[in-house]
């Protein structure tokens, strides 16, 4: 009887511990498949955000863009047009030579002065010649304002690509130019662009400071211009590297590939 | 031959390797298992001295007091180790009301039930339940914070999920109390059932510094 009770405890014990081992092993795997699942839906929705907030980031350039072209036009075809029309009638008016000159030399001004806003807003040169043409343009007046000392080489073959491209490109170099003007320290900076069939290769090199975004991103206030680059980069589907060079300075490449 | 109960013995070296030889600033729970993991060696180490003959050769070998002082140490850490886990403050009080409650508890066992010469069945199963119920807790409150992306390398999932088995599978074991000691009594070694579990426990404990050890690597 006695060995009977101990025999029935001793399966008690048997029974009992492998109940509690799988009920327990259950409680884990329930818990890891679970997580894995929030996890996973967690991740869904947070790609579901940022692919929102890139379209959204996109839609606000393209409209920044057509804005900027209406705005350009109308500088140039009215306002431009209307200054010209004023300047010729002043030389029909009887007034004072010397008033005339005046009036002419201010009223050249605004037409020049309306004429670069215009260009700035619609680079009318990157439309009509290209990517290069606007570039070298632009390293131009640049080089014009003797700031710092800006060479510009270019090679490859002369092909045009999607104007939303090229025009990204330019906002690229715009933005990434402007930055070493105003924090990299440099006094030389360097721009190739490489054209070809399967795509656009534009590197900027300077002996600045050196920069690589990464660095900056503990900064309370991310940098607008380079959420602009990134985004622009996106929209483009490109890709951009910042790389710091020995012994200063900072190398950046951007590449865009013709997707058919 | 070696025997299950030599192997559990000295599987605590594994953990023990990975505490002296992985030795790194970690959080505070992991400290707290490093200490736990430590205390053991240092409580199996002082067992086996004395119930051999280097301590006293003709003594009465029953080192049940050492088993008393465990479970209590283990259960303080341990409650100490969930406490870090909730950041509300009632929640934290309440586990510090635990810990005293089971600690008074521990030491009106010892004077009115179970003397330092028995196995101490009832703390053990108050140990279990309490690590159990906490373990789940853990694994509730991982869902609500969901701050962990991967389980797998997260050393405090393999701990919670060890200790869950653990306190789960000698849960029974701790239920028919004295009898552990009179090891053949129920027909089979109801101490095996501790080893076992014991060496898998140690197994997970290795993990789990291994994983914070990575972790903290991958984090410099």
């Amino acid at each position: 009887m006695d060995g009977q009770q101990t025999l029935d405890l001793g399966t008690v014990v048997i029974l009992g511990t492998m109940g509690m081992v799988i009920l327990a092993l259950g409680v884990v795997v329930f818990s890891f498949i679970y997580q894995r699942r929030m996890t996973a839906k967690q991740n869904e929705l947070t790609m579901l955000d940022l692919q929102h907030q890139k379209e959204l980031m996109g839609a606000v350039i393209q409209t920044k863009e057509l804005e900027q072209r209406r705005i350009a036009l109308e500088l140039h075809d009215d306002v431009g047009s209307t200054l010209t029309a004023i300047k010729f009638s002043v030389s029909s008016f009887t007034i004072d030579e010397k008033d005339k000159e005046l009036l002419n030399n201010n009223l050249a001004d605004a037409i020049q002065k309306v004429r670069r806003i215009s260009n700035d807003l619609l680079p009318s040169i990157l439309e009509e010649l290209g990517l290069v043409t606007g570039v070298k343009s632009l390293i131009k007046t640049l080089n014009d304002n003797k700031t710092l000392n800006y060479v510009f080489e270019s090679s490859g073959e002369h092909v045009r690509h999607p104007k939303d491209v090229e025009l990204a490109c330019y906002r690229i170099l715009q933005e990434l130019l402007n930055n070493i003007l105003k924090y990299a320290n440099a006094t030389e900076v360097h721009v190739t662009i490489v054209m070809s069939q399967s795509g656009i290769t534009i590197t900027v090199t300077d002996d600045g400071d050196g920069f690589v975004p990464e660095e900056h991103l503990d900064r309370e206030r991310p940098s607008l211009g380079l959420k602009n680059i990134e985004s622009r980069i996106q929209q483009i589907k490109g890709e951009i590297t910042y790389e710091k060079r020995l012994p200063k300075g900072t190398k950046v490449l951007i590449d865009w590939k013709r997707h058919e | 031959m070696i025997s299950l109960t030599d192997i559990s013995l000295y599987s605590i070296l594994l953990p023990s390797g990975m505490v002296f030889f992985r030795w790194r600033r970690s959080d505070v729970p992991l400290t707290i298992i490093r200490i736990l993991i430590l205390f053991t060696l240092l409580i199996e180490a002082f067992s086996e001295f004395y119930i051999s003959n280097l301590y006293q050769p003709n003594h009465l070998k029953n080192n049940m007091f050492l088993y008393h002082i465990f479970t209590f140490c283990e259960s303080i850490l341990l409650i100490l180790y969930f406490r870090t886990f909730f950041q509300q403050r009632w929640v934290r009080n309440i586990l510090l009301l635990l810990l005293t409650l089971f600690s008074i508890f521990v030491l009106l066992n010892i004077k009115f039930w179970e003397p330092l010469t028995h196995y101490p069945s009832i703390p053990r199963m108050i140990e279990c339940i309490l690590m159990m119920v906490f373990s789940i807790i853990f694994f509730m409150n991982l869902f609500q914070q969901s701050i962990v992306t991967n389980l797998i390398e997260y050393p405090h999932f393999w701990l919670a999920s060890g200790l869950l088995l653990y306190f789960a599978g000698t849960f029974f074991m701790n239920l028919v109390g004295q009898m552990v000691l009179d090891r053949k009594k129920l027909g089979f070694d109801v101490y095996d059932i501790h080893s076992v579990l014991n060496i898998f426990l140690n197994i997970i404990y290795t993990i789990a510094l291994w994983m914070g050890s990575r972790r903290l690597i991958s984090e410099q």
